[in-house]
């Protein structure tokens, strides 16, 4: 106040600055303190998403294929196949019968049948009825009015095809000639063909190509083709003559289609063990065929050819209709997915073999990569001199880690082919022993530098109390040092392997990629790990690959569960080790 | 803890040692490696005689026609292969080698598989000749005396009875047989049936020249390679459904509810067109066996004969369940087979 007394000219007024009242600057950083946090929730936000359609990609396509459609049908070993000569049955005679013109194409057909007939099911009236179906909703479609009605009172099917067929030809003959100059021809081809559906019964349609022939007569050609294009008589005629040709057309080969006969050798080897089957029945649930599948769930309707299952026709679908009315279709958990072994043919497809062979390869992997990645770290932490040696090789491990993994599998094809030379042969090929070996070599990088860190993190103060006490280097380290560096080590261990599981690309290159002769493998200490196997990631690649869309968008993401839920669960063993082992200092 | 870890380790080393010592056993499996179009049959077949018959399982892996034939060709003994699936003919250079290893590879053709052209369900449909694929992806095209880039944007301006839809053609990559298959049977045979042939070379082209700018096919998007399998084309038709595909016959067949099939020349691809040779683009398949593990690797020769049987690769068999073509000479096929054994 003084001093704006003494000057005598008014203070400027000095920034109103309120502690409620944000200056622009502040307002500034605010904004973009909260512009940096809405992005942050907008990346987690996309990063959830992108889980979540991940997840459910796959779960909504995995878990389904998990339950199996399965058709439940009495066996009758018919004498008539099993013992063609009539004389005494014999073990050798049977084991001669095909398994697939004998079994599948024999017992299997015959068994079907007879389930269906005694389900009370007239399998030859379903198809003819769902042709006839077919053939009257294609006539009602193309106005050829009345045609349930001649088809209900016509004889045969086939007879009335043909009629059919004799008007169509008509038609596109009358097509022919109104496309052509002579005015007269094209009357009398028209006039012919409405004679032709008049004798087929079709009064209406008759009518109208009569009044086509007038207005050819008239109005000349061109408009006479136009109004018989429009009529779509000539197309529908045709497409009922097809449909109505297959009414008469059941073969058992279509029934057969719909099961697969799975267990065909096992019902042999049971007739085999036992011959007064021969005759008798048994009771089997053999697997429908997979391209059924969607059709049975209800993802396909049956209802033109892109919602037709691939491979099958509507007198086929009525007759699945039939047998689920009957209760001979049942739907079950696919037990048998986890021991099968992987087969081209998805209603027995399983992962049993690729489990087993990626259990192996893991323990292999244990094995080994903890041996040596424990050894090298407690070398390289505890006892290694520090120079430029030891650098050399830390930098060098820790490049290792980011080695591609395909590059693991050139070096396991460059083992195979040194094994080869020495005379070991290629039966090392397409093993777990080898398979883990590889996976191990990538897996050790990993578990070093995990050992290592443990190590490290063990404070100084309990090696000096070690060795103050009197103890060794050695004693030092393995009593005191290790047991307390054990869970971080663990803990990088289950997270290396849990990285080794999911590997793919270098068993592409030993051999693990085969789609058959793996089997389930016997005890790793009677030579288990010695025998063909298979891995998870390769038989998913497999699965993904198949030409059925029931397998790639199903089965395949079900074995993928699997592996998931391995990988969870490896995951969460390591989460809870370090929680219950952990100590900090 | 230190003490359960060293004796599980322990464990684990000699039972890894024990294992190593039983190496050198006998193989009683056949291998097989190959051809990855060849692979879903070969396993059907696999999977068949392993049941059929009461050898073990034989071992089949992909890997594709020309790794296979070269596994093949490595030399002879246990620890090499045994047969070796093939969607493409071996060549003189590769006998050769497998002469100079001591292989004697022995060809056996099982069968026919269909090349279709294949388009969207819920799309317009087409019915192709070879001249509209070649005006459709050639790279240059010769107009009025002189090569020009192909201008040729819709499936229309090609033909115009063709849809007005833009080209996006998925054609299988330079890795497969299939390629040779499109190349020489659709792509050379439209280029000459246009007589660009043989305008190209009343522009000085020597023949060798012309067939190869027949054969250099436009990059500017229009023709996709595909490197994968037909899954692979699936699912870019599934993403583009104005593009048409290169499939085989039975993955067409397979996916019916997905695809619909374009004819060539008028002919739609079937089991019985290409059997009689009416549908023009098919390729033979086969699988080379080594002459020298006859007799030797137990059941290889059962099971090369079992391939070839009536009850599997027949008409009605499980080879054309699948979906390729049987082979009218396959009766001839088999008299060669069973003279080998000899």
């Amino acid at each position: 106040m003084t001093d704006a007394s003494i000057s005598g000219a008014p203070k400027p007024p000095a920034a109103q600055v309120s502690l409620f009242q944000r200056s622009q600057q502040v307002q500034r950083r605010h904004q973009k303190g909260a512009a940096l946090r809405y992005l942050g929730m907008a990346a987690i936000t996309l990063v959830l998403v992108f889980l979540g359609v991940l997840l459910w990609s796959i779960f909504s396509r995995g878990l389904p294929a998990l339950w199996q459609y399965q058709a439940e049908i009495e066996i009758y070993y018919d004498p008539a196949i099993l013992n063609s000569d009539g004389g005494e049955v014999t073990a050798e005679e049977i084991e001669g019968v095909s398994l697939r013109s004998g079994f599948e194409q024999g017992i299997f057909a015959v068994s079907l049948e007879r389930t269906l007939e005694n389900a009370g099911i007239d399998i030859e009236g379903t198809v003819a009825g769902a042709w006839i179906g077919q053939a009257t909703g294609i006539l009602d479609s193309a106005g050829l009015e009345n045609g349930s009605a001649i088809i209900q009172s016509a004889d045969s099917p086939t007879d009335l095809a043909q009629e059919f067929g004799q008007a169509g030809n008509a038609l596109r003959a009358a097509n022919t000639a109104l496309d052509g100059e002579d005015p007269a021809a094209a009357v009398e081809a028209l006039t012919a063909a409405s004679e032709a559906l008049a004798a087929a019964g079709f009064e209406a349609a008759a009518a109208e190509v009569a009044s086509i022939a007038a207005t050819a007569e008239g109005e000349g050609l061109e408009a006479a083709d136009t109004a018989l294009s429009a009529t779509g008589y000539q197309q529908g005629l045709f497409d009922a003559a097809t449909a109505l040709r297959q009414a008469d057309g059941y073969e058992q080969g279509d029934l057969l289609a719909i099961i697969y006969a799975a267990n065909r050798r096992d019902v042999r080897d049971r007739v085999v063990n036992n011959l007064d089957l021969v005759g008798d029945t048994s009771r089997e649930g053999v697997p429908i065929s997979i391209a059924l599948t969607r059709y049975l769930s209800g993802e396909l309707s049956g209802v033109g050819q892109a919602q037709m299952p691939p491979g099958f026709d509507i007198g086929q679908l009525a007759l699945v209709d039939a047998m689920r009315d009957a209760g001979i279709i049942d739907r079950n958990f696919r037990w048998s997915f986890f021991t099968n072994t992987y087969s081209q043919n998805g209603a027995v497809a399983g992962i049993g073999p690729a489990l087993m062979g990626s259990a192996y390869m893991m323990l292999v992997v244990l094995v080994f990569s903890l041996l040596f990645g424990v050894a090298a770290s407690i070398y390289l932490e505890e006892f290694a001199p520090k120079n430029k040696l030891t650098d050399f090789i830390e930098i060098n491990i820790a490049n290792l880690a980011a080695v591609p993994s395909i590059v693991f599998g050139i070096l396991g094809a460059a083992i195979l082919f040194t094994l080869g030379g020495l005379g070991f042969g290629n039966s090392i090929r397409g093993t777990a022993l080898l398979g883990g070996i590889v996976l191990s070599l990538m897996t050790l990088p990993t578990i070093v530098i995990a050992t290592r860190a443990a190590l490290k993190a063990v404070p100084p103060s309990i090696r000096d109390a070690a060795l103050g006490v009197g103890a060794s280097k050695v004693q030092t380290v393995f009593h005191h040092v290790l047991p307390l560096a054990a869970p971080g080590i663990l803990t990088g261990t289950i997270i290396g392997i849990a990285q080794a599981l999911g590997e793919t690309a270098p068993l592409l290159l030993i051999g693990l990629s085969v789609s058959t002769g793996a089997g389930l493998l016997s005890s790793p200490f009677t030579g288990g790990l010695l025998e063909q196997a298979q891995s998870m990631p390769t038989v998913v690649f497999l699965l993904a690959q198949n030409e059925d869309a029931t397998v790639r968008e199903g089965l395949a993401q079900s074995a993928i569960i699997v592996m998931l839920l391995l990988l969870f669960a490896l995951n969460f063993l390591a989460i809870m080790l370090r929680r219950r082992f952990e100590r900090r200092w | 803890m230190s003490h359960l870890k060293f004796s599980t380790a322990a464990i684990a080393v000699v039972a890894v040692c024990a294992a190593t010592g039983a190496v050198a056993q006998t193989r009683t499996n056949v291998q097989v490696a190959g051809s990855s179009t060849v692979l879903p049959y070969a396993t059907i077949v696999a999977e068949a005689f392993g049941a059929e018959t009461d050898f073990a399982t034989p071992v089949v892996e992909g890997g594709g026609s020309s790794t296979g034939r070269r596994l093949l060709c490595e030399g002879v003994g246990e620890g090499t292969i045994d047969v070796a699936n093939s969607s493409s003919l071996m060549s003189d250079s590769e006998r050769e080698a497998c002469m100079a290893a001591g292989v004697t590879p022995v060809e056996i053709r099982f069968g026919y598989d269909g090349i279709v052209f294949a388009s969207d369900i819920n799309g317009p449909s087409f019915a192709f000749t070879p001249a509209d694929w070649y005006y459709a992806l050639a790279a240059e095209i010769p107009m009025d005396g002189a090569m020009v880039a192909n201008p040729n944007s819709s499936w229309a301006e090609v033909n115009a009875d063709l849809p007005d839809q833009p080209i996006n053609a998925f054609i299988p990559g330079t890795n497969h047989g299939t390629r040779e298959v499109f190349e020489e049977n659709v792509i050379l045979v439209g280029c000459e049936e246009t007589g660009a042939m043989q305008s190209m070379m009343d522009m000085g082209m020597d023949e060798d020249a012309a067939e190869e700018a027949c054969l250099t096919l436009r990059t500017d998007g229009a023709s996709v390679d595909i490197e994968g399998d037909y899954t692979q084309t699936l699912a870019n038709l599934d993403s583009t459904p104005t593009g048409v595909g290169v499939f085989g016959l039975s993955f067409y067949e397979n996916n019916t509810d997905r695809l619909q099939v374009a004819t060539m020349s008028g002919v739609t691809p079937s089991t019985e067109t290409i059997s009689t040779g009416e549908y023009p683009v098919s390729r033979p398949l086969q699988f080379y066996v080594k002459q020298e593990h006859l007799g030797v690797i137990p059941g290889l020769q059962e099971y090369v004969a079992f391939f070839v049987s009536d009850e599997m690769a027949g008409p009605g068999g499980p080879l054309s369940e699948y979906g390729l073509v049987p082979d009218p000479e396959l009766a001839a096929t088999q008299e060669m087979v069973s003279q080998m054994g000899m």
